[in-house]
């Protein structure tokens, strides 16, 4: 069944994506061989998630609603009234270890983001750091600085693909959401010189309530996938400068129109099954973000830590956020865009916070349960979880 | 037979206090959004897409006679407050579990769902052969209903009520259960799609994912399993590495030979 798993993976794969996985394998067969072994890893019980990397905040861009936004030097000052953030920051020798440890457990793939990664000075130098010849990498980016220049020598230092965002293929909806005028042409301008570069490329963007219905939403799909690029669909969650904005927040028909248009256009959200995996939910099983003082998080879009690697090392954290009851198991939904209770839980346990994410024992903590009634023989609470591997 | 329920007011199985592989206390935030049971047509696509004998009348007043036999029993009563969904099996000697599952009840599948939903997809995500690669599991009275097929027609009804058990905690639970009940394998489970392909259909909450528990895959590691991707149903293969989540549910069956 697990050699299975590999082959299934491999034959789902179309005719591009396997070219371009035969072209890795030539390139950098390291890499390629991580990636082939993702399957049978998954199949005994492992984990291979996607690094997101989370350095600087800096940003050139003050979005209408930013998941990042509450991590920004900005908003501590302006509107926390921190005047220096003395907390130890990650600095490039973090970096290589951290680019060790994830190596060490067959992690294969790294994406940088912040804020705006391609204003970061030394961008080139956390490229180094995580090494490309190791690791998949990837960067986000609003594209703004993303001309034909930029994206050959992201191309020379060894990214493999962009991850650009697009809120909307209405120029002025998308720039006045971007709150920058031009930001929208800046992003097709960016299109074209990442697939002149052969970089590979994922265009980004968020679903509210409502738009997998609009034209707008159907042109955007259609956009992307006539000229054969992906299109990441990322549900609007309550976080960031959205907290509050439950109005967003999208309901299992919005998430079920979004599904049946894959099968008419390259569209996938992170629960669409991919390469033969059916993970649902990526919180740790798919993903994790390094934030800059090193705390982890189970997803980009959580800000709660599962553990610091100044303090504990990539695998306890995760197996400690496996061992969670929200985060390993298996579901189907997205945990922070669509579970109320979750949501809930999120939003009163980082109300409030001066800097996110909420450490380890004061968010998520070993003691967590999906239900906090009391067993009425017992007077016991209930009795968490527990994933018997 | 203990007079205390065995099943709660939302006809789950009760877990004992110390279980392992269960949660006592589940959300029930996975919902299969039962409708009123419709046996005519439960009844209609079985004789189209399985080819049943049995008369209609037949087939009522067997689902009938399980249904009160649950409800008179004090321990097992509360199961028909839970999703429950008749079923009928035709006359089959099985002598390949996986090969008569792939030529025979994935095609039925298939075929009823398209009729139900003719905008949406059954997908079997399973590419390779099943033949000779699935085998019953021990314990799980699963094989009953095997051999009531090869002597006859069998009518019966699925009870998706082991939610947030892992398939070793339901073969426990089992042991709780009269000799009329099994853990459900894949003939029972397909049988009541094949009725009812609206079981894991929901458009307001998100259903759970249903095993085919009593089926065990040569690599012990995967089971079989239904589940909904949006407004499609997938039958697919995993690992389950002996956990439980409250996503995952396991069912029982009720059956009777006719």
């Amino acid at each position: 069944m697990v050699m299975d798993a590999t082959q299934k993976l491999f034959e789902d794969l179309s005719p591009l994506e396997r070219q371009k996985r035969e072209g890795l394998a030539k390139r950098k067969p390291y890499i390629a061989k991580k990636f082939a072994a993702i399957a049978e890893t998954e199949a005994n019980g492992g984990i291979s998630p996607i690094v997101r990397l989370e350095k600087s905040y800096l940003c050139n861009f003050q979005c209408s609603h930013c998941s990042a936004e509450y991590y920004m030097d900005r908003h501590l000052e302006k509107e926390l009234k921190v005047k220096e953030d003395t907390r130890r920051k990650i600095d490039l020798s973090d970096i290589r270890e951290l680019s060790r440890q994830a190596d060490e457990l067959g992690l294969a793939r790294f994406v940088i983001t912040g804020g705006e990664p391609l204003v970061m000075k030394d961008f080139d130098d956390v490229v180094e750091a995580i090494d490309p010849e190791k690791h998949y990498i990837v960067t986000d980016t609003n594209g703004w600085f993303l001309d034909s220049k930029k994206a050959q020598h992201l191309k020379e230092i060894g990214v493999e693909k962009v991850q650009l965002s697009l809120d909307s293929m209405i120029a002025e909806e998308h720039d006045s959401f971007r709150n920058k005028p031009g930001s929208y042409k800046r992003v097709m301008r960016a299109i074209d010189a990442v697939l002149e570069a052969n970089l590979n490329l994922l265009v980004s963007t968020v679903l509210v309530k409502g738009r997998a219905k609009t034209k707008e939403f159907h042109d955007l799909c259609e956009f992307t996938s006539k000229r054969g690029i992906g299109l990441y669909v990322s549900y609007a969650k309550p976080v960031g400068t959205a907290t509050n904005h439950f109005e967003l927040v999208i309901d299992k028909e919005d998430a079920d129109i979004l599904r049946q248009l894959e099968k008419q256009y390259q569209v996938f959200t992170h629960m669409t099954p991919s390469y033969g995996s059916f993970k649902g939910c990526i919180t740790v099983k798919g993903i994790i973000t390094v934030t800059s003082t090193n705390e982890v998080t189970p997803c980009p879009y959580i800000d709660m830590s599962i553990g610091n690697l100044w303090e504990t090392p990539l695998k306890e954290i995760l197996e400690r956020g496996m061992r969670n009851p929200w985060l390993g198991p298996h579901r189907p939904d997205c945990l922070i865009g669509e579970d109320p209770k979750f949501i809930k839980i999120h939003t009163d346990k980082t109300r409030g916070a001066t800097f996110l994410p909420i450490p380890w024992g004061e968010g998520f903590s070993d003691n967590d349960s999906l239900t906090d009634e009391i067993i009425p023989q017992t007077g016991l609470s209930s009795i968490p979880i527990k994933i018997v591997r | 037979m203990k007079n205390i329920s065995l099943f709660d007011s939302l006809g789950r199985g009760i877990v004992e206090r110390g279980a392992t592989g269960a949660s006592q206390i589940t959300r029930h935030y996975f919902k299969i959004q039962q409708s009123p049971i419709d046996l005519p047509t439960v009844y209609r696509k079985s004789q189209k897409y399985l080819g049943v004998s049995i008369s209609f009348k037949h087939f009522e007043e067997v689902v009938n006679n399980i249904a009160t036999h649950v409800k008179n029993n004090p321990s097992l009563a509360n199961l028909l407050n839970g999703p429950h969904y008749p079923f009928v099996l035709p006359k089959i000697s099985i002598d390949n579990l996986g090969g008569i599952i792939q030529s025979i009840f994935i095609p039925a599948l298939e075929a009823s769902y398209r009729e139900t939903f003719p905008s949406f997809d059954f997908k079997n995500q399973i590419r390779q052969s099943l033949d000779s690669s699935i085998s019953i599991l021990k314990q799980s009275r699963h094989e009953n209903i095997i051999e009531s097929m090869r002597i006859g027609e069998v009518v019966g009804i699925l009870f998706p009520a082991l939610s947030d058990f892992s398939i070793d905690a339901s073969l426990r639970f089992l042991k709780n259960l009269p000799s009329e009940f099994s853990l459900t394998g894949g003939f029972d489970l397909l049988a009541a799609f094949i009725g009812s392909p609206a079981i894991l259909f929901n458009d307001k909450d998100y259903p759970p994912m249903l095993w085919m528990s009593a089926l065990e895959n040569k690599d012990k590691k995967f089971a079989f399993y239904m589940e909904a991707y949006g407004y499609d149903l997938n039958f697919n293969t995993r690992p389950h590495f002996g956990s439980n989540c409250e996503y995952w549910v396991n069912s029982l069956t009720m059956f009777k030979e006719v």
